[in-house]
């Protein structure tokens, strides 16, 4: 009897301790993962004949990819913004976004551990050269055409780019939020592709 | 009553009515507007369900299916505002909204039921600590029982050898 007592006295701690770690949920590395592909899926060919220097009405596919590492769903927007080289974009330190209004966004709830794939097919429907340089007026984006937050000027055509922003819905605030926190950290992000339109005024827009 | 009062009297409905006019024209303004800002705010309370019955452990595949149908309206109203189309704005923003409002309870039932599954399943654990403590002593015990009774009989047969010996030698 005084040793069925002092082994189980021994082994009480022992099993406790087993049943409290098998219950604990293991620490996990929160992350969200943007990318954003070329018409095959891969990151390259993300230009017709991989010309950088578009032409008005020439159609571009691109494939924004979101994968959630984040434990639990999450509630994410994805906001593309079209800037030129002097727009301030993004930044990574202040962790702050671009200041230039979205001319498109798409909100989605995902699953921990899913990978939405957004395609866009997209072109730029009207565009304008003048001595300073080339004007976007508007855009063909997935079969819609946008012009609010789309008109952008740009130096001999040179530089523009589109942005596509990672927005995180934050339960305290009520809104989407830029940052997002995860590991105690504020965390961001975003993709962006380059382009050019330098060669407008060889075919009428 | 003064000849002044009576005249500000008879002005009075006059002046009632253009305050209620207003007050009519910007309640109608602010309503669509407000539809798609109770639709966001609606799909905010719906997510924040879904990721507590998440975090509960429940399974919510079902639920994001239902709330990422809603965002289709949703978007719509949005790009229709920015359009100009208040009134399918409004139509679209009240077709989330009820979208989002239905999966609320919902999510709020299945995070109930994952929560009570965690409690039955974390006291079942915890009955299991001293019942597994017991088995493990009472075959410790058992082990050390058999040990000694292996050792006694040895010990007997031992002894019977040695008094068997100790006959022949006599």
């Amino acid at each position: 009897m005084r040793l069925f007592l002092i082994v189980m006295l021994t082994m009480l701690p022992v099993f406790s301790l087993v049943n409290y770690l098998g219950s604990v949920p293991r620490p996990n590395d929160d992350y969200f993962a943007l990318y954003t592909l070329g018409a095959k899926g891969t990151a390259e060919h993300y230009f017709p004949e991989d010309q950088t220097d578009i032409l008005p009405g020439e159609n571009l596919t691109w494939y924004v990819g979101l994968y959630n590492h984040m434990t639990t769903v999450r509630y994410v927007m994805l906001s593309f913004k079209i800037l030129n080289g002097t727009m301030r974009g993004p930044d990574d330190v202040e962790k702050v976004s671009s200041t230039r209004q979205a001319f498109f966004e798409k909100s989605r709830l995902l699953m921990s551990n899913e990978t939405w794939i957004l395609p866009i097919s997209w072109s730029v429907s009207n565009a304008t050269k003048s001595v300073d340089g080339t004007t976007i007026n508007s855009l063909l984006f997935n079969g819609q055409a946008l012009s609010r937050n789309v008109v952008v000027s740009a130096t001999g055509g040179y530089n523009f780019r589109i942005v596509v922003e990672l927005w995180v819905y934050d339960g305290f605030t009520g809104d989407f939020s830029f940052p997002w926190i995860s590991n105690g950290e504020n965390n961001v992000a975003w993709n962006q592709v380059w382009f050019n339109m330098t060669r407008v005024s060889l075919l009428p827009s | 009553m003064s000849t002044k009062q009576r005249r500000l009297l008879r002005f009075l409905p006059v002046f009632l009515s253009i305050i209620f006019l207003q007050n009519l024209a910007l309640s109608l303004v602010g309503s669509q507007g407000g539809t798609f800002d109770l639709a966001m705010r609606t799909s905010g309370e719906a997510y924040l369900e879904v990721k507590a019955a998440d975090a509960a452990g429940a399974n919510v595949t079902t639920l994001v299916f239902r709330f990422n149908g809603g965002l289709i309206p949703l978007d719509q109203a949005r790009d229709l505002e920015a359009a100009g189309d208040e009134t399918n704005a409004a139509s679209a923003a009240s077709e989330a909204t009820s979208v989002f409002s239905s999966l609320i309870p919902d999510a709020q039932g299945l995070r109930d039921a994952a929560t009570s599954k965690r409690q039955l399943e974390m006291r079942i654990r915890l009955l299991g600590v001293p019942v597994e403590s017991a088995a493990v002593a009472l075959a410790v015990v058992l082990l050390f029982s058999v040990v000694k009774w292996v050792q006694a009989k040895q010990l007997l047969e031992l002894k019977l050898k040695i008094k068997s010996q100790r006959g022949c030698g006599d």
